[in-house]
């Protein structure tokens, strides 16, 4: 490796970023090279004043304000969660709860043939009902759910 | 070896127990891990942005944006490397927003520890010198000497964090170094401290 080659590697030494081989020409070099010896010493001794600066502290209160920030964060992030699954679930309750219906509503007025056997046009108007219905129902479920909490916490 | 492999279970247990205490997100655990990490974490950004009321905001932001992504969160990656490329986005989300203002700031220090007096009051005008030298490097300089050397990353640790190939990594390292040289050697010279 040339001089001008060496002298690149100089700082990569310094900060302990070169592999083995890299290193032993370095090391190599210097032995042999006065001016990137010298450099060297110099990056190394940036290297270790950089490595003992002091650290910074951020203040109490900072640390107070975001952990008490971060708190209200996590019980806004369950909440949206409970929110979600309680939505999820009155929607797909309301959804099978209205088929169950269509199919009790067959029973009685067709016996049971209509039941197994339905009228095609009949059974997916009421799949879209019972979709609509569910649609409505889970975010109604999920706003009564969290006002329901919202009014426990303030009593 | 035996050693070594030990360690590595350790830290890697250590970091999921981290990603467990966010996860339970009850105060207490929440408390726990900022406290871990706030030295560490507020350094890193104070570095790069210089402003310590920016730094601030950045503080919280960053744990913010933590509890919010923390299910997220792959316990077989490094906890320390997710939290800190979290603050990186953080940070450049913000300087982004910001492109174009000035973010100057005069940065303080202490003295070091020393073996006696004189080596310790060098030490402290050395550290004093080369940290208001840092504050004058550009923002990719200085977030990558002080992942290196405050934070004592590996490459590959700070290429994730930054989101920035090896090679971009190596070349910002060798450049911030080689400027800090430049700027250094002739004021340490002239003040006898070298």
């Amino acid at each position: 490796m040339t001089h001008e080659n060496m002298q690149a590697l100089l700082a990569l030494s310094a900060a302990g970023l070169l592999d083995a081989d890299e290193e032993r020409a370095v090391r190599g070099h210097i032995r042999e090279c006065g001016q990137c010896a010298a450099r060297l010493a110099e990056l190394a001794t940036c290297a270790r004043t950089l490595s003992s600066l002091p650290a910074p502290s951020p203040s109490a209160d900072l640390v107070a304000r975001t952990q008490a920030l971060m708190a209200t964060e996590a019980a806004a992030i369950a909440e949206r969660r409970r929110g979600a699954v309680i939505a999820v679930g009155a929607g797909i309750f309301a959804w099978v709860a209205n088929l169950m219906t269509w199919a009790v509503y067959q029973l009685i007025t067709g016996g049971i043939s209509a039941v197994v056997r339905p009228e095609l046009s009949g059974l997916i108007a009421w799949l879209a009902l019972s979709t609509l219905t569910a649609c409505l129902v889970a975010p109604a479920a999920a706003a009564l759910a969290s006002r329901h909490r919202l009014e426990r916490s303030i009593l | 070896m035996i050693y070594q492999a030990a360690l590595a279970k350790d830290v890697e247990s250590a970091q999921n127990e981290e990603s467990a205490l966010l996860r339970r997100a009850d105060p207490a655990a929440i408390a726990e891990v900022v406290g871990r990490y706030r030295h560490r974490l507020y350094r890193y950004l104070l570095r790069l942005v210089r402003e310590p009321a920016t730094a601030d905001d950045l503080f919280q932001q960053t744990w913010l944006n933590v509890i919010r992504e923390i299910r997220r969160y792959d316990a077989r990656r490094s906890f320390d490397t997710w939290l800190f490329a979290i603050a990186h986005n953080t940070a450049m989300d913000l300087l982004r927003r910001k492109a174009g203002k000035s973010l100057d700031e005069e940065s303080s220090s202490l003295p070091d520890d020393g073996p006696d007096a004189l080596r310790q009051a060098m030490n402290a005008e050395r550290a004093s010198i080369l940290a208001a030298q840092m504050d004058a490097l550009p923002a990719a300089y200085r977030e990558v000497l002080t992942l290196r050397f405050e934070e004592g990353m590996k490459l590959e640790e700070i290429a994730e964090v930054t989101r920035a190939p090896l090679s971009t990594v190596k070349t910002r390292v060798r450049r911030g170094l080689e400027c800090l040289r430049e700027r250094m050697t002739a004021r340490w010279h002239k003040e006898d401290l070298l």
